[in-house]
């Protein structure tokens, strides 16, 4: 890992895992709130997690049967985005562009 | 046929993917990937959980063939023909886990029972043969009458 930056030299992988993150776990937030709260509820965190994650409940729909139930779309688009997060770590993987942790001896005292 | 019953059919399908899927072993091998490192798990607990995961996938991606043929068909609500495709799909999914409950039998015993399709010698390392299972007794540590330490 000596000579490289972990953040700057891969700031492709991180920008994008974290957002994938931050969005995977709004999901997660929006459908535990929404087993609490009723689907209008003023409760500004949950009006924000819906705002946030209105579009990926959007696109998920669109591959969701219509069996499943508007309040559970969340969870499948959590599924998604886990998925995509995951194979977004094994293509860079694969073109080795991710970053690489090499441990090095104890240098002696 | 209902589309909740169809449904039920569905979500077995998918458990049977989870449980006898070739595949588990990938995904169980990637758990750190997909896994997060704040729930420490037991190797026994892990193994469910990528069970489950691998499940949760067959429904998921079983289901958009089924979402397609509803959005394009302008239906918009759930029918028994979309439940229909959803069930195929998750049947193809699971394709590799039939072909491997067909080969053993009934499963992993299926072998030590004769229903394998191979007689009574199946393929060496291939089947677990219950018989041969042993519960090997801890060793003496304290190396007296072995009532434990």
């Amino acid at each position: 890992m000596q000579g490289q930056n972990i953040w700057w030299d891969y700031w492709y992988f991180h920008l994008t895992n974290y957002a994938l993150a931050a969005l995977l776990y709004t999901l997660l937030g929006r459908f535990l709130l929404g087993v609490l709260l009723p689907p209008d509820s003023p409760n500004y965190i949950y009006r924000w997690f819906c705002r946030l994650t209105d579009f990926v409940v959007r696109w998920t729909s669109f591959i969701t049967p219509a069996y499943v139930a508007t309040r559970y779309v969340p969870l499948a688009a959590a599924f998604w985005l886990a998925a995509v997060r995951l194979a977004l770590y094994i293509v860079l993987y694969q073109f080795g562009l991710l970053p690489k942790i090499v441990l090095q001896p104890d240098s002696p005292a | 046929m209902q589309p909740q019953n169809i449904f039920v059919i569905v979500l077995s399908v998918c458990l049977l993917n989870g449980l006898l899927s070739p595949y588990l072993l990938v995904v169980y091998l990637i758990a750190p990937l997909w896994l997060p490192d704040y729930l420490p798990m037991p190797l026994e607990l892990r193994l469910y959980v990528s069970s489950l995961a691998l499940s949760t996938a067959t429904l998921f991606v079983s289901g958009v063939p089924a979402a397609l043929y509803e959005r394009l068909s302008g239906l918009g609500r759930p029918t028994s023909t979309a439940m229909y495709i959803w069930l195929v799909g998750a049947i193809v999914l699971s394709l590799p886990s039939l072909n491997r409950l067909n080969a053993s039998g009934s499963g992993l015993v299926g072998a030590k029972l004769g229903r394998s399709g191979h007689g009574k010698n199946p393929p060496p390392g291939r089947y677990i043969d219950p018989s041969r299972l042993r519960v090997r007794p801890d060793r003496d540590l304290d190396g007296d009458d072995g009532h434990g330490l």
